[in-house]
């Protein structure tokens, strides 16, 4: 989501973006929701046949599964579209660095194995970090809604959800501050829509 | 003469390219990131489930590592001649490469050795990191064998696994030369597939018939299992050997495939006019 502005400007689109009547934060808004929806049938489809391949020992209550799932995307697109704002300051620079940091984030926040918690290999101090990023609370949640034997929860879930609702209205609104402070400086100095800088 | 010099003119392209327009040292730090991070979280993968199973071994994470490291490797630079398309198109590059005749094969050729280099560089730092931050971290000795000869034999690994990834390049490459929708996606497809059908992270006896049998003969399975032969405690030359005469076997086999299926590719391409064509 972060880097969709950066290649949009790549390919010319950006331009038709701002010349038309809609916010921007509006147009990140739809294309979010595309994406959502875009992912979403190919991720059901990949949890399906870990399902039926592994069978692993689990006990979903489903309610709690689809809320936390669904505020985990909400959070992590919100995001997402605070980042973009990046893009559209440093562009090139920018995507260098989600290169860069995309592995890294994926081994703390608990993507591969659990990385907070009791049996997180991790010291508390990377665990503590790693929290800041709405993925690894996603990823705990959702380990506990779906009910892994974990013994001692990080954090008990209904908090988790708490704190991930919370994340995705926080990261909302600044990114709708950063993108219109950003599209406001870009229209001044005319590099709203340079393409490499 | 002249494609040397077209192929040595595109590795710098292709440095500079890898290195994203910035310095070296910078661009080369960057680039390690990755491949380190991806090595030490299929290890902890590993640490942590085999741990919980009360049946942690050295020697399975020695096997992990250096799959781990290798696949990063391969998948970085396999996919180059792919992307090297698809981004031409985007950017106006490629269809300049076509007004010089016959430059396509060259450019793609020095545009993979360009991100071969750099990737055999990045793997082999973060190779290293990893061995010593997860024998501190595990506290374990990992049953590495370096020796001037154990190295020299990896990279000799490396270099006959240019022959097989090139091959996959160019395959995909005579798709991306039509495709105008999701062909940048295309490799990352592909290298997912390879993490699971080259033993990169488990034997693949382990898949069922007949898919392990076809994982079985593949050239980048092969490689991987030279590699092992030659970098951990308890493999042989004679072994090493036998896996590297097979990784070449079929790395000949998909370059001829590939080279084949690119230049009818390209041919067509031109008839068509889709050289450039970047909407459906």
């Amino acid at each position: 989501m972060a880097s969709q502005f950066n290649w949009d400007k790549q390919v010319g689109l950006f331009e038709i973006y701002i010349s038309s009547p809609a916010p921007i934060t509006a147009i990140l808004v739809g294309m979010s929701l595309g994406g959502i929806l875009g992912t979403a049938p190919s991720a059901a489809m990949v949890a399906l046949l870990g399902w039926v391949i592994f069978a692993p020992p689990i006990h979903p209550f489903w309610p709690a599964v689809v809320l936390v799932f669904s505020l985990t995307l909400a959070s992590l697109y919100a995001m997402g579209m605070a980042l973009s704002s990046l893009y559209l300051a440093y562009g090139r620079e920018a995507d260098s660095v989600n290169e860069a940091l995309h592995e890294p984030v994926s081994l703390i926040s608990g993507v591969y194995f659990p990385s907070v918690g009791a049996i997180s290999p991790f010291p508390f101090a990377i665990q503590a970090a790693a929290s800041l990023v709405p993925l690894t609370i996603g990823m705990d949640a959702l380990r506990q809604s779906l009910g892994f034997p974990i013994k001692v929860p990080f954090i008990p879930l209904y908090i988790e959800a708490l704190i991930l609702a919370l994340m995705a209205l926080i990261l909302l609104l600044a990114s709708s501050r950063a993108l219109r402070f950003l599209e406001n400086k870009g229209r001044r100095t005319g590099s709203i829509a340079v393409r490499q800088r | 003469m002249s494609v040397l010099r077209s192929i040595v003119a595109s590795v710098r392209v292709g440095w500079y390219r890898e290195f994203n327009w910035t310095n070296p040292f910078l661009g080369f730090s960057m680039r390690t990131v990755g491949p380190l991070a991806g090595v030490i979280a299929a290890s902890n993968v590993y640490f942590v489930g085999s741990s919980a199973a009360g049946s942690f071994s050295p020697s399975q994470l020695a096997f992990i590592l250096i799959g781990a490291a290798l696949y990063t490797h391969v998948a970085a630079y396999s996919w180059v001649p792919t992307l090297a398309i698809a981004e031409g198109k985007w950017t106006y590059v490629f269809p300049q490469v076509f007004i010089s005749p016959h430059s396509s094969l060259p450019y793609l050729t020095g545009r993979t050795l360009a991100s071969f280099f750099s990737s055999t560089l990045t793997v082999i730092v973060s190779l290293v990191l990893s061995f010593f931050v997860l024998s501190s971290v595990f506290n374990t000795s990992i049953p590495f064998v370096v020796t001037p000869l154990s190295v020299t034999l990896l990279f000799f690994a490396m270099l006959v696994n240019i022959l097989a990834a090139f091959g996959l390049g160019l395959l995909l490459s005579a798709y991306a030369l039509f495709a105008t929708k999701f062909e940048w996606a295309l490799p990352t497809y592909v290298a997912g597939l390879l993490m699971v059908f080259s033993e990169a992270l488990f034997p693949v006896s382990f898949l069922p018939h007949p898919v392990s049998d076809i994982a079985n003969v593949l050239p980048f399975t092969e490689f991987m299992r030279a590699s092992r032969q030659a970098m951990i405690q308890g493999g042989d030359l004679y072994a090493y050997f036998s896996y590297i005469g097979l990784a070449t076997l079929g790395g000949v086999i998909l370059l001829g495939i590939g080279f084949l299926a690119f230049r009818y590719a390209e041919n067509r391409a031109r008839r068509l006019g889709v050289i450039d064509k970047k909407t459906a």
